[in-house]
């Protein structure tokens, strides 16, 4: 179980270097480090539900590799299932001028929050919160864990990183642990109807997945740059 | 009532005098005697006639009507009975007498040669039987009653054991085979002597091809193969010459002391089956095949009355070599474990996971404070407040 | 810089560092007698090895509960235990229901609307309107 944490550092992002403009927005005060709305296409076309969350664990399948898994190392403490996928961006990543120079201000500021998204609902997230999912999510086993890669903002007490409507999966990392199947009480459903004495009773009692996060993290240029050479673009507007 | 009554009464013993002791008046009229006297039939007692004679002499028209005189009055039962006790005692009393003196003289005469003193028996045993129910559980036991079982009562339960015996049926087999006899007279002989166990014990069985039973024997020396077919020309040769005997009186005799030789072999082997041997010396007899319906027959019941097994019909069937014989022995030894804690305690992929505990007895609350380190506690606390010895 | 309170000592919060399954320890009991334990009998012998090399942190006790239905009873480390009857139910389904208490959390059921429940304090702090500048409209 150790070892999953560590997974999270070892899970390294291989990004490839191409040259495009961004378009950011900065304000000084109550610095809302806006992500361009150019670099929602570049990152690959999302799938609608599996894109949303990739499990670095437990579905292996959904992502074929586009391009070759040259930094992710195979762990050899992990069953073949549950290796970690690589994942797949066609284009590097794009960051204009304006976004590298604040986004140290909101990295240095700890502690971060996150409004990640998850079938296109926002959860608010802070480090070690217990996440209760309104479902039970199919094919994971306590102990997994899930990587959240679409979030709508991302923030510190000062300053706060908006995405149009997307923050770039590559600008952050936020982990969450499975921690198992939760359930609720019976529940009880009296149905009735007109002049007739009789009560039908439907009963339900659902199963919801339990989460716990386990680190919200803005990445750093330094980061930024030793992962995937980030190739910094003049805002061509600002 | 009760004060006119009480005054009759003192009238009557004034007038009587002091003859009478004082008696109460209620008993005063209780003992007296009650004449039984159908006070309807006195009615008339005038008439001669009876309204009932009467109305019957109107029915018939006639002064003398036919049938029964004074059918429906006469004395009732109670009179009639009451008339007879009257009568009756005085008769038996001289009877009854006339009776006793004639069984006190008899009595008298009986007793006084012996001069025994009675003792009331105290358990029915030494008394006379007399008659039953007609039930045969009621009737006395008869000689075809005892039985006496073919197979040795004690089953042979180690397998050195059963080898043993199957090993002797096999030796026993060959020898019967080889001198040409009927194959189940050596059932005749329930045990054998120990210095012919012991022979028997030391011969070998390596069966040259599957059929053969004669020479599949191997001796240790001369003189035991002499001495072996010496003691089984006996066997058979008893067994043959009893026939021609013909004698009914000493088949009688014989099949006694037979029965009584049999006894005392059943209840040896009861300390020390097989003389204290344990196992049997040569595995060549489970190669011998038991195709033969009249060796199998012959040898499963040698093998039966030496162990006390019993074979199934349908395993019966299936046999086909003295090893697979012995094979059933060993799975009819072995039973499978009933309990369910006995089958995970003899399962080893559960044992050997760390995570694994299994319990034989069911866990109760003392347990868990065993386990916890508090029971001790408890326990010292418990003594103590007096609480448990 | 607004004022900032003594910060509290962070809990220990399993599964942000190293993750331990909440349930501890599963005891199966069964009856030898009873029919209803007769898929239980059967779990116990067949499914049982399999289903603990599976599960190696959980320890895992059978032990016998004469004249009483089976029952799978699960401890968590946060001190509750559950208990599932699994009287005349398939092998299979007992290990469903094995399976449950393996992932349950061992807390009490509850009904809950809101999906994120956090011990951390607001990370952009309460609002308050003395503090920040004043916006000219």
């Amino acid at each position: 179980m150790f070892s999953r944490s560590a997974l999270a550092r070892a899970f390294a992002l291989p990004l490839e270097q191409a040259a495009r403009p961004s378009l950011t927005r900065t304000t000084t005060f109550r610095a809302c480090l806006h992500q361009a709305t150019t670099t929602a296409p570049t990152t690959q076309a999302e799938e609608p539900l599996s894109a949303n969350r990739r499990t670095e664990s437990s579905t292996p399948d959904t992502h074929p590799t586009r391009q070759t898994p040259s930094t992710t190392t195979f762990r050899t403490d992990l069953p073949p299932s549950k290796q970690p996928i690589p994942p797949t961006f066609t284009n590097p990543l794009r960051v204009s001028q304006s976004l590298l120079t604040t986004l140290p201000y909101l990295t240095s500021q700890k502690p971060h929050y996150i409004s990640a998204h998850l079938h296109d609902r926002p959860y608010l997230l802070t480090e070690g919160d217990e996440l209760r999912l309104p479902f039970r999510m199919p094919n994971v086993a306590p102990g997994d864990v899930l990587r959240f890669n679409r979030a709508s903002v991302l923030g510190s007490r000062d300053f706060t990183l908006k995405g149009s409507p997307y923050i770039d999966e590559r600008l952050f990392e936020c982990r969450v642990r499975v921690m198992g199947v939760d359930s609720e009480p019976l529940r009880v459903k009296e149905k009735t109807k007109r002049r007739r004495r009789h009560v039908q009773r439907v009963t339900s009692k659902h199963r919801y997945t339990l989460l716990r996060v386990m680190d919200v993290k803005v990445k750093t240029v330094e980061e930024l740059k030793s992962q995937g050479e980030v190739v910094v673009v003049e805002d061509e507007k600002a | 009532m009760r004060t006119s009554l009480r005054q009759v009464n003192l009238d009557v013993i004034r007038l009587q005098g002091s003859r009478f002791l004082y008696v109460c008046s209620v008993c005063r009229q209780e003992a007296r005697p009650r004449p039984f006297v159908a006070r309807q039939f006195l009615r008339n007692a005038s008439d001669a006639t009876p309204i009932t004679e009467r109305v019957r002499r109107k029915l018939w028209g006639t002064d003398n009507p036919p049938g029964l005189k004074d059918p429906y009055g006469g004395e009732g039962v109670f009179e009639k009975k009451f008339k007879r006790g009257q009568s009756a005692p005085q008769e038996d009393e001289s009877a009854e007498v006339t009776r006793a003196a004639g069984t006190e003289n008899a009595v008298v005469e009986d007793a006084l040669p012996e001069e025994t003193p009675y003792e009331p028996a105290t358990t029915w045993e030494g008394l006379q039987r007399v008659g039953h129910l007609g039930r045969w559980s009621d009737l006395p036991p008869s000689e075809a009653d005892a039985y006496n079982s073919f197979s040795s009562n004690r089953r042979l339960t180690k397998l050195g054991h059963v080898s043993l015996a199957a090993h002797q049926t096999a030796v026993e087999l060959c020898l019967m085979h080889l001198l040409k006899k009927p194959l189940t007279s050596i059932c005749d002989v329930a045990e054998h002597e120990k210095p012919v166990f012991k022979l028997i014990w030391n011969c070998k069985i390596q069966p040259k091809s599957n059929t053969e039973w004669d020479s599949a024997l191997v001796y240790p020396d001369k003189e035991t193969e002499d001495a072996l077919i010496y003691i089984f020309e006996q066997i058979g040769g008893a067994q043959q010459a009893a026939p021609e005997a013909n004698a009914a009186a000493e088949d009688a005799e014989a099949a006694e002391l037979e029965d009584t030789q049999d006894r005392d072999s059943a209840q040896e082997p009861r300390s020390i089956p097989f003389f204290g041997y344990k196992y049997a010396k040569d595995r060549g007899f489970l190669a011998l095949s038991l195709n033969d319906p009249v060796t199998k027959f012959a040898f499963l019941k040698r093998f039966s009355q030496l162990t006390g097994q019993y074979f199934p019909d349908p395993i019966l069937h299936s046999i086909s070599s003295v090893g697979q014989v012995i094979d059933h022995i060993k799975t009819e030894l072995k039973p499978k474990p009933k309990k369910l804690a006995d089958h995970l305690v003899g399962d080893d992929s559960l044992q050997s996971l760390p995570n694994v505990k299994v319990f034989v007895k069911k866990q109760k609350p003392w347990h868990k404070d065993e386990e916890l380190g508090r029971k001790k506690l408890i326990d010292a606390e418990l003594r103590e407040r007096g609480l448990v010895e | 810089m607004p004022l900032k309170g003594i910060r509290t000592v962070t809990a220990a919060r399993n599964g942000v560092g190293a993750f331990i399954l909440q349930c501890k320890r599963l005891d199966f009991h069964y009856c030898d007698w009873a029919g209803s334990s007769r898929g239980m009998v059967s779990f116990l012998k067949h499914s049982l090895p399999a289903f603990a090399k599976e599960n190696p942190q959980i320890e895992i006790r059978v032990s016998p509960r004469p004249h009483k239905h089976p029952v799978i009873k699960g401890h968590y480390i946060n001190g509750r235990e559950k208990a599932v009857c699994v009287r005349n139910l398939e092998p299979e389904q007992i290990l469903q229901k094995a399976n449950l208490l393996k992932e349950a959390s061992g807390e009490k059921l509850k009904r809950t609307k809101k999906p994120v429940t956090s011990i951390n304090e607001s990370v952009r702090g309460i609002w308050s309107p003395y503090h920040g500048d004043l916006r000219t409209i």
